[in-house]
């Protein structure tokens, strides 16, 4: 992933208003649009008055036809309300920033543990330079939020992660925090370096996370904390505090907590902040089995039950990894796919969750004492190879692969922003491009096109497969693609739907035997009434089954992973985010 | 004949309550009383929803005079008392407290749990929902038997699979913890492919469960 970075990011600060959010007393009313959309949406603030990430937003908006031309689709892309301010702007162009070819494609993994975690133990510059040397380009620090990192580590790992940077001048290191959702799972929250970046954590860990508020229980008061969370990150940027912010959900069917309605809350809360989840956990070593010295756990550590706090009508499929990937993203038809059907994006990631990695030879600190220190002490060497350890280094075997128009933390964070991504595991791909075509125009991943119905779209595939060894030192094989295609139907009447019924996998490539690169269009009819939308998925072919919504849907989808008996390796996915195309008035 | 009972320790997670339902049985047994039934129910009250049992109980032999509803719970409540069982294991989900027990009219143990010990008996009556920890046939599920003895040997209904074709002869490995959900008035229980062609049950009665371990 050669790149050439920009290191002019300068932070100009001029104006220190450090204003006090002290408290939680920002309550928004969540039944409307955020203060932040209503700022994109008011045509009425030009374009240069926008924050970055508001300016993707309505870039956004303008390219699916809400602003301007197709303010006709206003309904399936936005929250209600958007349409009637947007519908005053008249662009004829229909095109967003974000259907621009990327420049650079950038590695990273936005979930990586510390000693400053009470389940972790590595330095910060241990996970930094394991993940650069396996081909990591940016990666963001994630310990756990606890009354001891709050008080403690969110202030001690930042000199860690900025003599990381200082050492590795080509990778971008951010802090972020692994955020105890209130009444749900965990999450990533990733913000732009800054002067007040540590200030800005600290204050949201104290004011929104769950376990330091006491705040898990599955109520509605701890719902609404956790879009009160979401809206402090976006007031934070909107006040030039700091200059991004993201938020991603990790894990997000381990436990059944994390509702349907949940979801769809947070995204719509500020879909520039809340951006996507994990289409697949860490812990990918887990569920190699003990006969092969692994763990012999569940991969992903994905072997729970639903409890008390759980949503019941997740079935129990949903707890299990399939393929190494979370439910919602294996499962053609399920949530991720009934969100993208409403007209709304949501991404994926995958990372690493590296804790304690498997087969390493470090142990914790000895004389540590977490609860007092708020971190352990240095690793040491244990003489033996960590065989119970079910994680990762970083790189080593998840990559979140983000599309930029040049390297940089900025672009990093705008490239998740505008979902141009894709994942792969063991380095299954080279590369990937992946392209809808409508008459002049294109759209890559993440993008959104608008043209009149009756118009043809073409999907065109540039897959370069594996051409070295990965890290388990094989060249892997790709050997099946998958085009999953759905129409958008709009905004759903219930909250918590988790399956849409007309996303199905609409064609199959064997490329079984292309080590060069592959070429596959495909044509992926008529823009129609309401549009559609479109995204890959593809496989070493070594394990496949029908999907949970039967074979008409998806016949050769991943496998339910074998307790026990999992070898990561063994099991290769990719996928991407989507590409959506709406008609225009 | 049984008498139902329900139970709450404000429990957060079911296989917390494992241990301290091991040990009240084993209490329970000595008196002649063993439960045929164990179910954990999930119950809404108050702040958020836990966990909370109820138990079916033999009634006592002809000879002896029944116990009272009261003294029954006062029976059940000792059972239940805290030096009967230890934690599972150190992480911050709620551990077993002072069981709240409900029996007819009368209540005993810990007045907070009152309510969702009554709530635990509303679910079992309603039968839309639970999960059995003790049942007829539980102990010969143990060791690896073949998948058809869980119909064939228990009260459990029917075994379903997530994710694979099965046979009759598949064997189970059981790992000693078999524990059907109630599903449309059946006990139901789930398996999952397991390594060397086996299944499991979905059920895994240690899943690492959280990231917060010391």
């Amino acid at each position: 992933m050669g790149h050439d970075h920009d290191h002019g990011h300068t932070h100009e600060h001029g104006h220190h208003h450090d204003h006090d959010h002290s408290g939680h007393g920002h309550h928004h009313h969540h039944e409307e649009i955020s203060e932040s959309e209503a700022v994109v949406v008011d045509l009425g603030i030009p374009d240069k008055e926008l924050s970055p990430h508001q300016l993707g937003r309505r870039g956004f908006l303008r390219a699916a036809g809400v602003l301007g031309a197709g303010a006709a689709t206003a309904s399936l892309v936005t929250a209600s309300g958007v349409a009637t301010a947007a519908a005053e702007e008249a662009d004829s162009s229909g095109r967003g920033t974000n259907n621009k070819a990327p420049k650079v494609w950038l590695a990273g993994d936005h979930h990586i543990h510390t000693r400053y975690s009470s389940d972790g133990m590595y330095l910060v510059e241990d996970q930094v330079q394991h993940g650069v040397a396996y081909g990591l380009d940016w990666m963001v620090i994630t310990d756990h939020g606890s009354e001891q990192h709050v008080r403690i580590g969110v202030e001690n790992v930042n000199p860690e992660i900025q003599a990381s940077r200082k050492r590795h001048p080509n990778a971008f290191i951010f802090q972020g925090l692994e955020w105890n959702i209130p009444a749900a799972e965990h999450g990533t929250v990733i913000v732009h370096p800054g002067q007040h970046e540590v200030s800005v954590m600290r204050r949201f860990e104290e004011g929104f996370d769950g376990r330091v508020r006491s705040a898990t229980g599955n109520t509605p008061a701890n719902e609404a904390l956790a879009r009160d969370g979401i809206m402090f990150l976006s007031d934070s940027v909107k006040r030039k505090q700091i200059d991004d912010a993201l938020f991603l959900a990790n894990h997000p069917a381990r436990n059944g907590i994390d509702s349907p309605h949940e979801v769809r809350g947070w995204r719509d809360t500020d879909p520039s902040i809340a951006v996507g989840w994990e289409g697949a956990p860490g812990h990918q070593a887990a569920g190699i089995s003990t006969t092969q010295l692994g763990p012999g756990s569940a991969r992903g550590y994905y072997g729970n039950a639903p409890g008390a706090n759980s949503f019941a009508g997740y079935p129990l499929e949903s707890y299990r990894t399939w393929g190494g990937f979370d439910f919602y993203t294996a499962t053609v038809g399920g949530l991720w796919d009934s969100m993208l059907a409403e007209g709304k994006h949501w991404g994926i990631s995958a990372n690493s969750d590296s804790h304690s990695n498997y087969l390493d030879t470090a142990q914790r600190g000895a004389g540590s004492d977490f609860n007092a220190k708020g971190f352990y002490n240095a690793p040491e060497y244990s003489g033996s190879p960590n065989t119970s350890a079910g994680d990762y280094w970083p790189g080593f075997y998840s990559r979140t692969v983000v599309g930029a128009n040049k390297a940089s933390y900025a672009n990093v964070m705008t490239g998740l922003r505008n979902h141009c991504v894709w994942v792969d595991h063991g380095r299954l791909l080279e590369s990937l491009d992946v392209r809808v075509r409508l008459n002049n125009q294109e759209a890559h991943l993440g993008g959104v096109l608008t043209a009149r119905r009756g118009q043809r779209a073409q999907l065109v595939v540039r897959i370069v497969p594996a051409q070295f060894p990965n890290w388990a030192t094989f060249v892997p094989k790709l050997a099946k693609v998958d085009v999953i295609q759905g129409r958008v139907t709009g905004p759903v009447s219930d909250a918590d739907t988790l399956h849409t019924p007309e996303t199905k996998v609409v064609q199959t490539w064997d490329v079984t035997g292309r080590t060069d690169v592959i070429e596959l269009t495909y044509d992926l009819g008529e823009v129609g009434d309401t549009g559609f939308y479109v995204r890959l998925r593809g496989s070493d072919g070594k394990r496949t089954q029908a999907g949970f919504y039967g074979s008409s849907v998806d016949a050769t989808g991943p496998a339910i992973d074998v307790v026990g008996d999992a070898n990561p390796w063994q099991d290769l996915w990719f996928y991407t985010n989507a590409i959506f195309v709406l008609p225009r008035r | 004949m049984t008498r139902r009972v329900g139970v709450d320790q404000g429990v957060s997670d079911a296989l917390d309550a494992e241990p301290a339902l091991r040990a009240a049985c084993g209490r329970l047994a000595e008196r002649g009383l063993a439960p045929v039934w164990v179910v954990t129910h999930v119950v809404t009250d108050g702040d958020g929803a836990h966990i909370a049992y109820t138990l079916d109980l033999p009634d006592v032999a002809s000879s002896d005079a029944a116990p009272s509803d009261a003294d029954l719970a006062a029976l059940v409540a000792a059972a239940f008392a805290p030096d009967a069982s230890g934690p599972a294991h150190a992480h911050d989900h709620a551990l077993p407290g002072p069981a709240a027990v409900v029996v007819g009219g009368a209540s005993a143990g810990a007045s907070a749990g009152f309510h969702g010990a009554a709530l635990a008996l509303e679910a079992r009556a309603s039968g839309t929902a639970g999960r059995a920890v003790v049942y007829p046939g539980v102990d010969a599920l143990r060791g690896v038997v073949p998948v058809a003895q869980v119909t064939d040997a228990s009260a459990i209904d029917a075994v379903s699979s997530l994710g694979g074709a099965f046979t009759p002869e598949t064997p189970l490995q059981t790992r000693n913890h078999v524990r059907p959900y109630l599903q449309g008035g059946r006990w139901v229980l789930a398996v999952q492919p397991a390594i060397g062609g086996t299944l499991v049950p979905f059920e895994d009665p240690a899943p690492k469960r959280c990231c917060q371990d010391k």
